[in-house]
């Protein structure tokens, strides 16, 4: 019976030749076959061996995975469908992850790489000038603004993440249109770079004087996790609203700290150890040997951490959380990619995130030709960035920790926030906007008074409002 | 509908704009189309307090849209011209015109002068706000006069009495004060006409906006403003040749405004980039030309007549030659917020014009800017010029597109379809076809499950058959654990294990292609710690299926 099915199967199936093939390297070069692949069939081919190559990354064996990385590595192109595209960003997340697990290696191949804020920002420009995520974002959250301030005489903005002006100059036009006359406006606008900060107080100083309403703002250059809550400056009688756009995800972070410390394996408490001398020295070397850790145990990390004792609630988040409630925001208006991307195990993230990223990616296929360099420059350095921090860190250095809307609701409810359903009209802008998009994939609906946009049966970024409840 | 503001730009196109009756005639022809209740009530209001019976029927016909709106409002607007030399200075309206149709009567009177005699009254708020007291026993409306439930009662065939004033040159004209000291109304000079106005005034101005639009966010401390609101809210589309619709008028008008300062705008700043630049904003006025959505459709012409009563000053010459022809108009790309991508080149363009708006372009000149801003200008020419050059690769790689798919149909199968190509149809595609098998799912609830056999989608026999009996051979696997570590033993063979994974040790399956005894690579892909062994081999079956003829039959003939 074994034979029987072994002739069926080999006689018609080129790649069992090619595993052998890929073991004994210089055996025969390009292969043949691969060329002759439908894309169809090579997409499928594609996730196959993503999927089995996490399996292999996960349970640490890494010869395995290697040899999965370079079957990958002759069919994905990041220029080439969507498939491909996105199987060389999830395969090089793993790569990365398994280079994680060599301190010294890893260093070494990045010790000469270069990171540009202002190559990243223009990258995020290009996503919201491209893509339509960040405008409907935009435009609910300055409708939702605009209705809970209406008859607000002092209103204070606080943007968490400082870095597009056009939001806020949409605010002020729509502010100093109000029927009851513009209020005074000041935003307070949160980066760690100073020149994002006076380039949006230059551009939004100029609109207000342009249309003669009274305007200031407060910078303050910080990363979001150190911010002092006095530099705010909220002061009495002003009406405050607070818009996070994927910000809030990475005060998730000591959630999963936490969660790493409740098992009580032997080899779990050296972890811990190792966290601690992470906090205490923030010393490079403790974070990588804890990388280390991670991954080379990953396995036994994945399922410890399903236990009961992980579901303790995080305190970074929560802290923060009751930071922006104690300003008592009239509203607060969170964008959040929805999908969960927090998960405890490896191979939920890298299923989870195959998912989303797939529809991220079709989505850009849709809106740029393939050649495109600001497509690929995006899918690089944004989308590729934020699969690899998924995928490849642990601990405290995973900061895309992307959840669903309901948790979020369930969160800001045992914060202190009461849900504001978004408007018609809010929902109504958005679905003209996305109209524009001469694409039908893009889908939006309203779940529970938030909104949620998608690209097919797949949502990808929720916006919902808040506001101070007692 | 936005009453006030509306009525305040008709007020001061009265006073300024004398020559452009015909312009307001149709403005206001298309207000009472809109918006007849507003009209009616305000004029209904007028005709009660003149007792002017006749008038009700003309009321009647406003009501109705019957043919004389033009007229009417043709005199109103000469009345207007007179009650705006009454009260000079008056730049925010009583927003109840009443004052406007009262005038007929006053003007015969005190022809263009302020009546000096006029009895100034000032109400508490309590009594201005108090609601209706006289009752109609018949359908329960409430009045808040008893002149006016007596007029109500002759509807109802009722009994009714109305006072008869003794003598007409008596009347009194009187004039009423808001209560709130901080309001321009509170000065008797400013005083308003009549007790409507001011009631409605200060519920309007000083009251708790107390009914609100189910539809929009708009809130109203004035039930009738309300209704009139509430008839026509969502029920236009107004579409500006940026792209952008709307569904309130109001916020058509103000989006237009602010589309014409940012189209300026950007043209300023287009110009200074380069000709190229020029060039593609010539493709794009062409492409906005060609689109048949461009011209603004019914309202075009109010919308911007609007806008011109808004702006006064600079708009208004332009607007009149520009309004429906827009060959003159630049192409609306301003906000980001209107942008609407109709093709490729579209959006390319827009993106222009946007990085030109939100980063300030280098000859712009910010000279006061640190020198990392001064290079992110830089960033954004190079940014743009590599759009521009993305623009042409675009439209070249149409071509190379068609081309490519031109060729590979000629190489090869390329039968699918683009849209199955898609990450998320091939990831869909991926879980259905693991889907009917009923393993713990290691790819959510779908993925996982391809492990199953019976579900290939392939048309080949022999890979159904194969994966079938690949499932079998699965079950027995699973059954006979000490099988498996024998086959394991055959494992340290070293043969391409590729395919091959186990999620512990203990379940390491590997069975080697080079391995006289098998010529299966099992894959026992296990997600860490749940010890099932969801796999491919579904899509190993895929793969079988659409193979070509290099088999490896040579390693079955071992057998």
């Amino acid at each position: 019976m074994f034979q029987e099915d072994g002739s069926s199967f080999v006689t018609s199936s080129p790649l069992q030749m090619f595993p052998m093939m890929s073991l004994s390297p210089g055996f025969m070069s390009p292969h043949q076959w691969l060329q002759e692949l439908k894309p169809e069939d090579r997409g499928l081919y594609l996730i196959h061996l993503l999927v089995t190559c996490a399996n292999h990354v996960a349970t640490g064996n890494l010869e395995k995975a290697n040899m999965a990385l370079d079957q990958i590595s002759n069919l994905a192109t990041p220029d080439g469908d969507t498939m491909q595209r996105i199987s060389s960003y999830f395969s090089e997340a793993l790569a990365d992850r398994i280079l994680r697990t060599w301190p010294g290696i890893y260093k070494a191949s990045r010790s000469t790489r270069i990171w540009i804020v202002a190559e990243e920002i223009l990258v995020r420009k290009m996503f919201f000038e491209f893509l339509p995520f960040m405008k409907v974002a935009f435009v609910v959250t300055n409708q939702a603004i605009v209705e809970a301030m209406e008859g607000e005489k002092m209103v204070h903005v606080i943007d968490l993440n400082a870095t597009e002006p056009a939001q806020w100059r949409a605010l002020i036009q729509d502010l100093s249109a109000r029927p009851e006359g513009p209020p005074h406006l000041r935003i307070t606008g949160i980066h760690q770079q100073k020149e994002v900060l006076e380039q949006m107080a230059h551009v939004l100083t100029e609109e207000a004087e342009k249309l003669d309403i009274p305007f200031q703002f407060n910078p303050i250059i910080s990363k979001l996790e150190n911010l002092d809550v006095e530099n705010f400056r909220v002061k009495t009688g002003e009406a405050l609203a607070i818009s996070s756009i994927m910000q809030l995800h990475s005060f998730l972070v000591c959630d999963n700290d936490l969660k790493k410390k409740s098992p009580s394996t032997p080899l779990s408490a050296l972890g811990v150890h190792l966290q601690r001398v992470i906090q205490m020295n923030q010393s490079t070397l403790g974070q990588l040997l804890e990388k280390d850790m991670v991954s080379a145990y990953s396995p036994r990390q994945d399922s410890a951490s399903s236990s009961p004792l992980s579901t303790t609630t995080s305190a970074n988040i929560d802290d923060f959380l009751s930071t922006l409630w104690s300003l008592n925001p009239k509203v607060m208006v969170v964008t959040e990619q929805d999908s969960d991307h927090n998960g405890k195990s490896l191979m939920e993230r890298i299923s989870e995130s195959l998912y989303f990223y797939g529809a991220l990616f079709d989505c850009m296929e849709s809106a740029l030709p393939r050649a495109s360099l600001e497509r690929l420059k995006m899918e690089k350095m944004l989308l590729g960035e934020e699969i690899k921090n998924i995928i490849a860190c642990e601990g405290a250095e995973r900061k895309e920790r992307h959840e669903k809307l309901e948790k979020w609701a369930q969160r800001f409810d045992l914060a202190g926030f009461a849900n504001v359903p978004l408007s018609y009209y809010a929902m109504l802008q958005a679905k003209r906007l996305l109209q524009g998009y001469n694409s039908d994939g893009y889908k939006i609906k309203e779940e529970n008074g938030c909104v949620v946009i998608g690209w097919q049966d797949r949502p990808l970024f929720s916006v919902s409002a808040w506001r101070f409840r007692r | 509908m936005n009453n006030q503001p509306r009525k305040s730009n008709l007020r001061s196109l009265h006073i300024k704009t004398t020559v452009s009756i015909e312009e307001d005639r149709q403005d206001e022809g298309s207000r009472v189309a809109e918006n007849p209740s507003g009209i009616a009530s305000d004029c209904s209001l007028s005709c009660i307090t003149v007792q002017a019976l006749h008038q009700i029927s003309a009321t009647r016909q406003a009501k109705l849209k019957l043919p004389s709106p033009s007229t009417d409002t043709q005199i109103m607007s000469g009345d207007e011209f007179s009650i705006a030399n009454v009260f000079p200075q008056e730049p925010e309206t009583n927003p109840n015109s009443k004052s406007n149709a009262n005038p007929t009567v006053k003007k015969k009177r005190l022809p263009g002068n302020p009546d000096p005699d006029a009895q100034v009254i000032a109400l508490s708020p309590t009594t201005l706000m108090a609601t209706n007291r006289f009752i109609c026993e018949i359908c329960n409306k409430g009045f808040r006069r008893d002149q006016n439930l007596q007029l109500h009662r002759r509807g109802h065939n009722l009994p009714w009495k109305l006072k008869q004033r003794a003598n007409k040159d008596q009347i009194i004209k009187k004039v009423y004060i808001c209560p709130e000291k901080t309001c321009v109304h509170h000065d008797p000079s400013r005083a308003l006409g009549d007790l409507t106005g001011i009631k409605k005034h200060f519920s309007r101005k000083h009251g708790e906006k107390k009914w609100k639009c189910e539809k929009c966010a708009k809130k109203y401390a004035v039930q009738s403003d309300w209704k009139a609101h509430s008839k026509t809210c969502g029920t236009r589309e107004y579409k500006c040749d940026c792209g952008t619709l709307f569904s309130r008028k109001d916020s058509f008008i103000t989006h237009r405004a602010f589309c014409d300062a940012m189209a300026e705008e950007s043209a300023r700043s287009v110009i200074t980039v380069s000709a190229n630049n020029l060039n593609f904003r010539n493709d794009n006025l062409n492409s906005t030309l060609m689109n048949p959505n461009f011209p603004h459709g019914f309202n075009v012409s109010t919308g911007i007549s609007q806008v011109g009563a808004v702006f006064k000053s600079d708009y208004n010459g332009e607007i009149s030659g520009n309004s429906l022809v827009g060959d003159q108009q630049k192409p609306r790309l301003s906000l980001w917020l209107d942008h609407e991508p109709n093709s490729h080149q579209l959006n390319f363009i827009d993106v222009n014009c946007n990085s030109n708006l939100f980063i300030p372009s280098s000859s712009t000149g910010l000279p006061d800017m640190p020198k990392t801003t001064s290079s992110m200008g830089n960033y954004t020419l190079s940014h743009r010029q590599g759009l521009m050059e993305e623009e042409v690769i675009g439209k070249g790689s149409t071509m190379d597109h068609s081309l490519a798919s031109l060729y590979s149909d000629n190489q090869k199968h390329q039968s699918n379809s683009s849209a199955s190509m898609s990450a998320t149809a091939l990831l869909q595609k991926a879980a259905q076809m693991g889907s009917t098998k009923s393993n713990p799912a290691f790819f959510g609830n779908a993925f996982g499950m391809m492990n199953s056999s019976s579900s290939s989608a392939s048309s080949s026999p022999n890979a159904i058959s194969l994966s079938q009996k690949r499932s079998e051979l699965h079950q027995v696997f699973g059954k006979q654990p000490e099988n498996l570590s024998g086959k394991a033993r055959d494992s340290s063979m070293g043969g391409s294990n590729l395919m091959q994974t186990s999620a512990t040790q203990s379940q390491a399956i590997l069975v080697n292609l080079h391995g006289a005894e098998h010529s299966l690579t099992r894959d026992f892909l296990g997600v860490g710690g749940e010890g099932s062994n969801p796999f491919l081999p579904q899509q190993l079956a895929e793969f079988v299926s659409m193979s070509s003829a290099m088999g490896l039959s040579q390693f079955t003939r071992n057998h």
